[in-house]
């Protein structure tokens, strides 16, 4: 099993934003800000020395919870100072940007890096839906058209025109190509089943974030017979896990730290939308129109997602010393299938030396244990 | 908003008695009442016309502003703003948008403090009840008309301003000191509860643009919306951005964030 360090890059005062979204920008100032980026850093650093196999970044808007509204310019950074590590785009919202740049982009990084990218794209939080004015109803049919292009122009070997329902292009000649061939792996972040179908089909890894084991091994199960009936099987490494993790030296270590942590209102703030702004992102990706004098819950086609948002807010998957947390990993390991875990250090009122403690821990009395399964 | 695709409403006249003052106002549409206070110094425009598509719409011509005669015993902006909420509440006595432009936004924001009850959703377009630096731009009423637009040639799209009316107009304004910063109303921005939309044209001469994060942070459920290439008199210089931005909030309320415009390109 692998292990990746999700870059969540922080804002380190981030215990102080409203609890709603979007945080103001006044909450922001540059001197934190180039400080966060710089302990980031530090812990992408760490985490390559003790032998993590990937970096992942992100992309979120307007919080400051992961500064990384463009996760491609993160990763370029990172890749500066990390050398061997591969580095994931764990995820791009697609849907909501120019495929061909977002191709171009990769070319670019991957070319970089000497190769080291994997892409990831995924729909994301209802507020993920809003900073750039797509309507969500056509979220879905853009990522799906999308991934299509982009995966079209990494691999066409002539300039193309394209057709599409959302994006039309009369010249397509994405320069340059990726170093890898035919193109970087592609992992589809999701756990909607049409998503999954499409991994499934396009021969594309799937990652699953901060769910249960139990759903993640229902969620996996589909996607390997969809697999089965596209004629292939996953290879570990596209089999991807995310989750929030809290290392101490031992489970009481770990234990009273949580208990801290919740008294200060453990899970990230300036994430909460108007209740029916929420609502309405929800309305809008079922196709429905939204009535703002309802005080419904979100229709049913969404409340899945909705609800798995709201529950899993603040949870962490895996608390505990470094024999319960190796446990807890190979759990999914076994029951899933996960061949990547992807690793968030980062809580809502951790601070940097900490979570360079617990790489740190993790590196030296977990990692070794990973690779035995 | 679909009901744009309704045929254009027509307008009526009526006059209320109010605290001494007969108030004129045109009134066109149904459906959810939607209060508009301004000078009306150019008649009805676009932005009267495409919310009387999808509401009742009712367009006040406040005391003392336009072709009304000299307001000389309303003493300040908080009881001129009580007038209008008699006014608004015998023409609509349950809840309403209130819209208010310019001077008119400065007594809509009052109206919506000392009103609150009946305000379910408020829009202030180029407000100058919050100026940081004190005061708004002083002009002469020939310097006026081409402070109010980013481009000096949209004054011709509207009817001409006349210098008797300005000069009126001004002189109401100093005496409730409508010029100055109202440190009393900045005060008591807290205390609005409804959503609001706050409108700014990114080239305004007049109002303090910059007061916009005053608003957006100290009433709880604002809206900041800034109007590209457009002064002081939206109105005039980007019509349809106003119009499109005033309706959807007006439909929509704080849900207006969420996009709806299609990017289709072919099915």
């Amino acid at each position: 099993m692998k292990a990746s360090l999700f870059a969540q890059m922080g804002y380190s005062e981030r215990h102080k934003f409203p609890a709603t979204w979007p945080v103001p920008p006044s909450y922001h100032d540059p001197t934190v800000t180039m400080q966060s980026y710089e302990d980031g850093m530090e812990e992408c650093e760490l985490a390559e020395e003790l032998g993590f196999d990937w970096i992942s970044t992100s992309e979120h808007h307007y919080s400051g919870n992961r500064l990384t509204p463009n996760p491609v310019v993160m990763a370029a950074a990172v890749a500066q100072r990390c050398k061997r590590v591969k580095i994931a785009l764990l995820g791009q919202l697609l849907q909501h940007h120019n495929p061909i740049r977002c191709a171009e982009e990769v070319g670019m990084l991957d070319n970089l890096t000497g190769g080291r990218v994997i892409m990831s794209f995924l729909r994301g939080l209802a507020s993920e839906d809003i900073p750039y004015t797509m309507n969500p109803a056509e979220g879905r049919g853009r990522l799906f058209e999308g991934m299509d292009l982009v995966q079209k122009a990494l691999t066409e070997p002539q300039p193309f025109a394209w057709e599409g329902r959302y994006y039309h292009y009369r010249t397509v000649s994405v320069c340059p190509q990726p170093v890898q061939k035919p193109m970087p792996p592609i992992i589809v972040a999701t756990r909607s089943e049409d998503a999954v179908r499409y991994a499934a089909s396009h021969k594309l890894g799937l990652a699953i974030s901060y769910d249960p084991v139990d759903q993640v091994a229902k969620i996996v199960e589909k996607y390997r017979e969809w697999c089965q009936e596209a004629g292939w099987q996953p290879t570990p490494d596209q089999i991807v896990y995310r989750a929030s993790i809290l290392l101490g030296e031992t489970d009481q270590a770990a234990e009273d730290r949580l208990d801290e942590l919740k008294a200060g209102g453990l899970g990230d703030r300036g994430m909460d939308l108007r209740a029916n702004v929420t609502r309405a992102v929800f309305a809008a990706r079922d196709g429905k129109e939204f009535d703002r004098r309802t005080r419904e819950a979100p229709a049913a086609g969404s409340q899945g997602a909705y609800q798995a948002v709201q529950a899993r807010r603040g949870l962490l998957t895996f608390v505990g010393g470094p024999d319960t947390v190796a446990g807890q990993l190979k759990e999914f390991h076994d029951q899933c299938g996960v061949g990547v875990v992807d690793l968030g250090f980062q809580q809502s009122g951790t601070n940097h030396e900490e979570v360079m403690k617990e790489i740190d821990l993790f590196g030296r009395e977990v990692l070794p244990r990973m690779r035995e399964f | 908003m679909a009901a744009t695709q309704r045929a254009p409403a027509q307008f009526k006249e009526g006059h209320l008695e109010v605290d001494g003052f007969q108030i004129r106002y045109w009134e066109a549409g149904d459906g959810d009442s939607i209060i508009m206070l301004g000078a009306m110094p150019w008649g009805l425009t676009h932005l009267h016309h495409t919310l009387a598509t999808a509401g009742r719409v009712i367009a006040f011509e406040i005391p003392g502003l336009g072709q009304s005669p000299v307001n000389d015993r309303s003493t300040s902006l908080k009881e001129l703003a009580d007038t209008m909420a008699r006014a608004t509440a015998m023409v609509e006595p349950s809840g309403h948008t209130l819209i208010g432009e310019s001077f008119g936004a400065n007594v809509a924001l009052w109206q919506a403090i000392q009103s609150q009850n009946n305000v379910e959703a408020l829009i202030l377009i180029s407000p100058s009840a919050i100026l940081p630096s004190g005061r708004f731009m002083a002009a002469t009423p020939g310097e006026m008309p081409s402070l109010l637009f980013a481009h000096p040639e949209n004054r011709h799209k509207l009817p001409q301003l006349d210098p008797v009316v300005i000069t009126k107009e001004q002189q109401l304004a100093q005496r409730l000191k409508a010029e100055t910063h109202d440190s009393e109303a900045a005060n008591r921005l807290g205390e609005i509860q409804c959503p609001t939309l706050v409108v700014f044209g990114l080239e305004d001469k007049i109002a303090a643009k910059e007061s916009a994060s005053v608003y957006r942070e100290k009433i709880p459920n604002c809206n900041v919306s800034i109007v590209y290439d457009a002064g002081h008199a939206i109105i005039a210089d980007r019509p349809e951005a106003l119009a499109s931005v005033v309706s959807d909030f007006v439909e929509r309320r704080e849900t207006f964030i969420v996009g709806r415009q299609s990017g289709l390109v072919n099915p």
